[in-house]
């Protein structure tokens, strides 16, 4: 777990959003049964600061985010279970943060460490994927910041979906290799500050409504946009820093409270063990060291590994498509005129757009383009006399030779596709161009 | 200065070269026979066991499998102190007391036994027999088959039903699509009315007014034009009254199909068929959203009308569904999930306050919303491998579940919806390679959040009759016609385009890649699922008798003609035997039988081998052609595809009941 000081020294030269959840001192350490603080294990030993401990789903490996006394940026570190230095995964410039683990064993994170004074139109976090020992890959690619990875059972990405305010745009999902970018909950939901998504067992994800401690939240896998709700709504005047499954079935959580009592307030965080359904009052207090915040509990222990996914990245190719089945599918319930005409365009850069493209649709709505690879997408939806009817956000990209399908535009949440052979489908897709690549010199007969 | 070879070093070259000699030359000999015995000049060389080195009695459809204890069916007596399985690979049926869970009785019934129904008084067990095409009926005093009639083919699902005109069986037919109608005392056949394509459930009206009877595949909504296939399906529910087995009326499913179960709901009069939602003229570029099929229930309500509400969730798909069985006193429907080893519980109370409330376009587009389950779905209770049929006891304390590929029946406590344990019929074949290899192509597990199985395109190793368009090959383009697994052993090349070698290449990493979007099937497992391909026979479409009829002798002829009728040499290249050489009736080879469509990029597509041809439409690489007679009549009208211009309707009736007996 993280343990991080009860009383927070000033932190060195500007302090970036890491250095708020994880001020100077704080470390990670092991603790085996009987759970005594006096035995702990520091496994940041030599670390100026350390956070967000993951373990492999064998439980033979931690990895963290730490930052050494010298060092100005954030990095992952693989911790040394028997004692001693860990040692650094990563040297990502702006820093790395957030690890995760797939299944295959490759790491996840999000990189750069966004400052404290955000300003996502600099460098916005994206997620990366790591073979050890090799170079990391970046797989998003939208204007929105991807951080707090996750892995769901059926091998998919699950993070936060970042505004540059630091606001949540909500959860997204993400295939291993980039691909399939899909809202997952609470889009449109407030509060909107989102943290800390887990896999609580096969019926829920819980998270965290506050970027640093707030409420214990819950989405149903079964209905995710229609089952927001509080974890333990019993639980009132608590504060949560972090929710993390066990493989008992139960949840083990970072909680301060207040009750009627003073005497018994709690005035830092411990880590109580509770089950994942219900909970009137904390099932039993499982570690509390009262010199420090005892947050982010993971078992080091074995569990059901995900799902992997066959990549269906095709890196020689520099684009993909996409297919809309019926931009006229929509959520949107105060639409009053169909749209005609959907326009594109390409952000791969802030502050540069590609040139915009407007296709007109077919008759059952569709629409069939080809895209740039790994540019974030803006789509806007016309009515018949080009006035936009809807816009949605550049947060959407393809990857190297995918071929991506949409059932409508910002279509309604977990429907299934209307079957039907799109009459997009009848020609060729519509290219829209690269904004990166310069524009081809006029041949002599074209001047 | 003059050289000297060493003796040795020239006569290894010697040899060497006289061996590269006579490869040449033995090619070119090759080259120059297939030329020759095709009549086709742009084959180069061609391996050996295209034409030649198989033999039909070589094929690992053709050897006996070891039987296990299967269950294919559960009823329960009227007491609900016993249960009878039908044991369909042992040819067997077993009663079994349900409180000491041990077999009482047992009985031969040759044929594999696939479904049992009780008469109302409790005194007969009707056994429908897949294998032998009739329905037997068994005492339950003496445990002894007894009287028996003759049905239609590869009959699958039986009710019975007491009506104003006395007693009925109402059995599905699912090899002749064709519904037998009984009457018991004697046990004779009324009459056999038309069903929909494969009829597999069948459920009675307690008054006996009604049986409906669930279809398994779709059937081609535009019978004619190549753009056919791409038009949505429907598949039938055949609604008729069982007294004098007249047709009520025909209900169509849209975009709806594998409706392998019913059950009736007395409280509002509806029958509810679990079905699959598959999108298949929708690419496949995900998998994820549904994108490729879902799981539904059909309402057909006492008006008629048919809903479709959805058994899956947002993230995870129940797939597979088939039997069903409703509590009718408590408002329950349990629906059992074969691909994921599941029983999904249905509050038909809650069902039916959403129904009430719901408008009509809710209503219409309920199938779609994924979300939707939660407001009727109360549990889910998992099974061990591939639940198939269930069984409620008449005092609806228990639900029995066939786990047919586990070899066991779960019993669950219907009020806790808990296990209260199984009986154990066999040891589950885990030492047979066929049996390892039918769970892993049964097991929904494979696909990204369980979405569908192996069996979900290829019912019972089958054709689902749809065309699809994999993402693969273009968005759009060269859509493909589903082809049988049945009798599928040694007929490599796999895919229309010919370009995966083997079974183990077909089924394997980029399989995944493609279409299951997850990890690929572990090595073990792939050897064992294509063991379990290579074991299925090819489809039956015709009764079991002796020689050919006299329509299918002259179709033989035809088939294997070299002249036409008058005379006319039909060329080598053209003849039907030239590329559909016994036993497999294909030469494996790529072929140009004039079938491009607008949307494909070859000419060239693999020669499918015919076993079982009568059973596998649609044809042709992309499914337009619906029948067999539209092979000829609509598509072949300028003879590339073997000589049949001279054809009258006679012979083409005849060349086509020969075809359905390969």
């Amino acid at each position: 777990m993280t343990q991080t000081p009860v009383f927070q020294s000033r932190t060195k030269g500007t302090p970036d959003e890491l250095d708020k959840l994880y001020p100077q001192g704080s470390r990670i350490i092991l603790i085996a049964p009987p759970y005594s603080a006096d035995e702990a294990i520091v496994l940041s030993d030599g670390l100026q600061a350390a956070g967000a401990p993951v373990v492999s789903w064998d439980g033979r490996k931690v990895y963290f985010t730490g930052k050494t006394l010298n060092a100005k940026e954030w990095q992952i570190y693989e911790a040394n279970l028997k004692g001693g230095r860990p040692r650094p995964v990563t040297s990502m410039p702006g820093g790395a943060m957030q690890p995760a683990i797939l299944g295959d064993g490759r790491l996840i994170f999000s990189s750069p460490v966004p400052s404290t004074k955000t300003n996502f139109q600099s460098k916005v976090p994206q997620l990366f994927v790591q073979t050890p020992g090799k170079k990391p890959q970046q797989i998003t690619f939208g204007s929105m910041g991807a951080t707090d990875p996750t892995v769901l059972p059926d091998g998919r990405i699950l993070f936060v979906g970042l505004r540059a305010s630091g606001e949540g745009v909500g959860l997204y999902t993400v295939n291993n290799d980039g691909t399939e970018i899909t809202a997952f909950a609470c889009l449109h939901d407030q509060p909107q500050r989102l943290s800390r998504p887990r896999c609580l067992d096969a019926r829920q994800v819980g998270f965290i409504s506050a970027t640093v401690a707030g409420q214990p939240e819950r989405v149903l896998m079964s209905r995710p946009f229609l089952s927001r709700a509080k974890l333990w709504p019993e639980l009132i005047n608590i504060r949560c820093r972090s929710v993390e499954p066990d493989t008992g079935g139960g949840i083990l959580a970072s909680i301060t409270m207040k009750t009627s009592n003073p005497a018994s307030d709690l005035k830092t965080y411990a880590i109580y063990h509770l089950d994942s359904q219900t909970a009137s009052l904390p099932r039993y207090l499982f570690f509390d060291d009262p010199l420090w915040h005892d947050v982010e509990a993971v078992q080091l222990a074995s569990r059901p590994t995900p799902k992997g996914h066959m990549s269906t990245v095709t890196p020689e190719k520099n684009s993909g498509l996409i297919l809309c089945l019926d931009a006229n599918r929509t959520d949107d319930t105060q639409q009053s005129t169909p749209a005609r005409s959907i326009r594109i365009q390409t952000t791969p850069v802030p502050g540069k757009n590609g040139k915009p493209v407007e296709i007109r649709l077919e008759e059952d709505g569709s629409f069939f383009i080809k895209v740039p690879a790994n540019q974030p997408l803006n789509f806007e939806a016309l009515d018949e006399n080009g006035q936009v009817l809807r816009r949605c956000p550049s947060i959407t990209w393809v990857r190297p030779g995918e071929n991506r399908g949409c059932i409508g535009c910002h279509e309604p949440h977990n429907r299934i596709p209307r079957n039907h052979r799109a009459l997009a489908l009848e020609n060729p897709p519509v290219e829209i161009p690269d904004a990166t690549t310069p524009p081809k010199p006029l041949a002599m007969d074209e001047r | 200065m003059r050289l000297k070879f060493p003796k040795r070093l020239i006569s290894i070259i010697s040899i060497l070269l006289s061996g590269v000699l006579l490869a040449e030359a033995g090619r070119r000999l090759a080259v120059w026979h297939v030329n020759h015995q095709t009549g086709r000049n742009d084959l180069q060389f061609v391996s050996c066991h295209h034409c030649h080195l198989v033999r039909k009695e070589w094929l690992p459809w053709t050897r006996k499998k070891p039987p296990h204890a299967s269950p294919a069916d559960i009823v329960a007596s009227l007491d609900s102190r016993h249960i009878y399985v039908a044991m369909h690979e042992m040819d067997e049926v077993w009663e079994i007391d349900l409180s000491s869970r041990q077999v009482k009785r047992k009985t031969s019934v040759p044929g594999r036994p696939t479904a049992l129904a009780l008469d109302s008084a409790n005194r007969f067990l009707y056994v429908a027999c897949r294998g032998t095409d009739r329905v037997t009926a068994i005492s339950l005093d003496t445990f002894k088959p007894g009287e028996w009639a003759e049905v239609g083919v590869e009959p699958v699902a039986l009710a019975a039903c007491q009506t104003p005109s006395g007693p009925r069986l109402i059995v599905a037919n699912q090899g002749s699509d064709d519904i037998s109608v009984l009457s018991l005392n004697p046990l004779r056949e009324i009459c056999r009315p038309i069903a929909g394509r494969q009829p597999s459930a069948v459920v009675c009206a307690p008054d006996g007014s009604q049986a409906w009877i669930a279809n398994r595949l779709a059937i081609p909504t535009k019978p004619i034009g190549y753009d056919r296939m791409m038009q949505v399906h429907s598949c039938e529910i055949t609604v008729l009254e069982p007294a004098q087995g007249r047709i009520l009326r025909r209900t169509q499913l849209q975009s709806a199909h594998l409706s392998e179960g019913a059950a009736y709901y007395p409280e509002n009069q509806w029958a509810l068929v679990p079905f699959v939602k598959v999108q298949n003229l929708v690419p496949i570029t995900q998998v994820a959203q549904g994108w490729v099929m879902s799981s539904g229930l059909a309402v057909e309500t006492a008006a008629g009308s048919v809903i479709q509400i959805p058994l899956d969730e947002a993230n995870n798909y129940y797939a597979d569904p088939s039997g069903i069985a409703v509590d009718a006193v408590n408002h329950r429907a349990f629906i059992v999930s074969g691909g994921s080893d599941a029983i999904t519980v249905v509050d038909l109370d809650k069902l039916s306050k959403w129904l009430e409330q719901a408008g009509e376009q809710q209503r219409e587009q309920a199938i779609e919303d994924l979300s939707l389950s939660g407001e009727y779905v109360t549990c889910r209770i998992p099974t061990a491998r591939n639940p198939k049929r269930l069984a409620l006891t008449p005092d609806n304390s228990l639900l029995l579940v066939a786990e047919r590929l586990n070899d066991t029946i779960l019993i669950i406590d219907t009020r806790s919806c808990q296990p209260l344990g199984r009986i154990v019929l066999g040891d589950g074949g885990l030492k047979d390679p066929i049996r390892r290899g039918e769970r892993v192509f049964t097991d929904a597990r494979y696909t990204f959040q369980n979405q569908f199985s192996c069996r979900s395109c290829h019912p019972d190793g089958h054709v689902d009759g749809l065309s699809y368009d994999f993402d693969s090959d273009g968005i759009g383009d060269n859509l493909v016609d589903n082809r049988s697994l049945l009798g599928v052993a040694f007929s490599g090349p796999f895919k229309w385009t010919g370009k995966n070698p083997s079974l183990e290449v077909q089924c394997g990493p980029r399989f995944a890649k493609v279409l299951m979007r997850t990890d690929p099937i572990p090595p073990s497992q792939l050897k064992d699922l294509t063991s379990y391909l290579k074991s299925l026979s090819p489809a039956r479409v015709v009764a079991q008798k002796g020689p050919l009829t006299p329509a299918q002798e002259r179709g033989r002829q035809i088939f294997f003609a070299t002249h036409t009728p008058d005379g006319t040499p039909i060329p080598l290249y053209n003849r039907c035997s030239t590329c559909h050489r016994p036993p497999l009736y294909s030469n494996r080879l790529m072929a140009n039988v004039g079938s491009r469509g607008p949307r494909d990029s070859t000419d060239y597509f693999d020669t499918p081998h015919l076993l079982g041809i009568g059973a596998s439409a649609p044809y042709l690489h992309d499914g337009r052609a619906a029948t067999l007679e539209e092979l000829w009549t609509v598509y072949n009208t300028n003879d590339v595809h073997g000589v049949s211009s001279y054809m009258n309707k006679i012979q083409l009736n005849d060349l086509i009941e020969f075809l359905k007996t390969l």
